[in-house]
């Protein structure tokens, strides 16, 4: 990837990403899952993100960390799109946030990391009740993308 | 932030032992179902659901 990511580590089954935010606010553990799934009878992989809670011990999915690296985080998750499917290359990977403004960030995520991500995945954007084509400046309810 | 054994993965990722599964952590659980309920009610894209299909099938 062309912009600045941060490090990130994964382990044995390449379903789990870490990697550590840092900004005004400090250090952030933030944690990225790919989790398998079916529907249809056709796998799929959900990926979703959230910054790990030290004191609960889990992911909290409220947490607004605003530590002033958006980008960079943004870019350090696309980032791990692509190595998960460089290391699983015939899966499909889905994406939608726990909100409209979530689902908004990783619109903003593809589109800004497009031109390292059009020319290695086929990506798709659910709008007005079908998947097309991911266009940059249309608002999407969700995303599905695959190795070409 | 874990530093356990490493190694190179393929491209930017450090594996590492220290890496543990969230796979039952409750909001990725949530989030999957979540997917799930989606795609069922609104189906894949066609290019991708035969693509999924045809590998599937390899």
């Amino acid at each position: 990837m062309n912009l600045v990511k941060y490090p990130f580590l994964t382990n044995d089954t390449f379903l789990d990403f870490e990697f550590e935010s840092a900004g005004p606010n400090g250090r952030i553990k933030k944690v990225v899952r790919y989790s398998p799934q079916n529907a249809n009878r056709i796998t799929y992989f959900n990926l979703a993100f959230g910054d790990w809670n030290e004191d609960a011990k889990k992911i909290d999915d409220s947490a607004i960390s605003n530590n002033k690296d958006r980008k960079r985080v943004l870019a350090t998750v696309a980032a791990t799109v692509l190595e998960f499917t460089a290391h699983f290359p015939d899966v499909l990977v889905y994406a939608k946030g726990s909100t409209l403004a979530r689902t908004r960030l990783y619109q903003i995520g593809i589109s800004t990391n497009w031109q390292e991500i059009e020319p290695l995945l086929s990506v798709y954007g659910f709008t007005n009740g079908e998947w097309v084509p991911f266009r940059k400046n249309i608002n999407y309810e969700a995303f599905l993308a695959t190795r070409k | 932030m874990a530093t356990g054994t490493k190694r190179k993965a393929k491209a930017n990722a450090i594996v590492s032992d220290k890496v543990k599964d969230y796979g039952n952590d409750p909001y990725f659980v949530k989030k999957a179902k979540e997917s799930k309920a989606f795609l069922e009610k609104h189906g894949f894209p066609k290019q991708l659901a035969l693509g999924a299909k045809r590998k599937a099938n390899v």
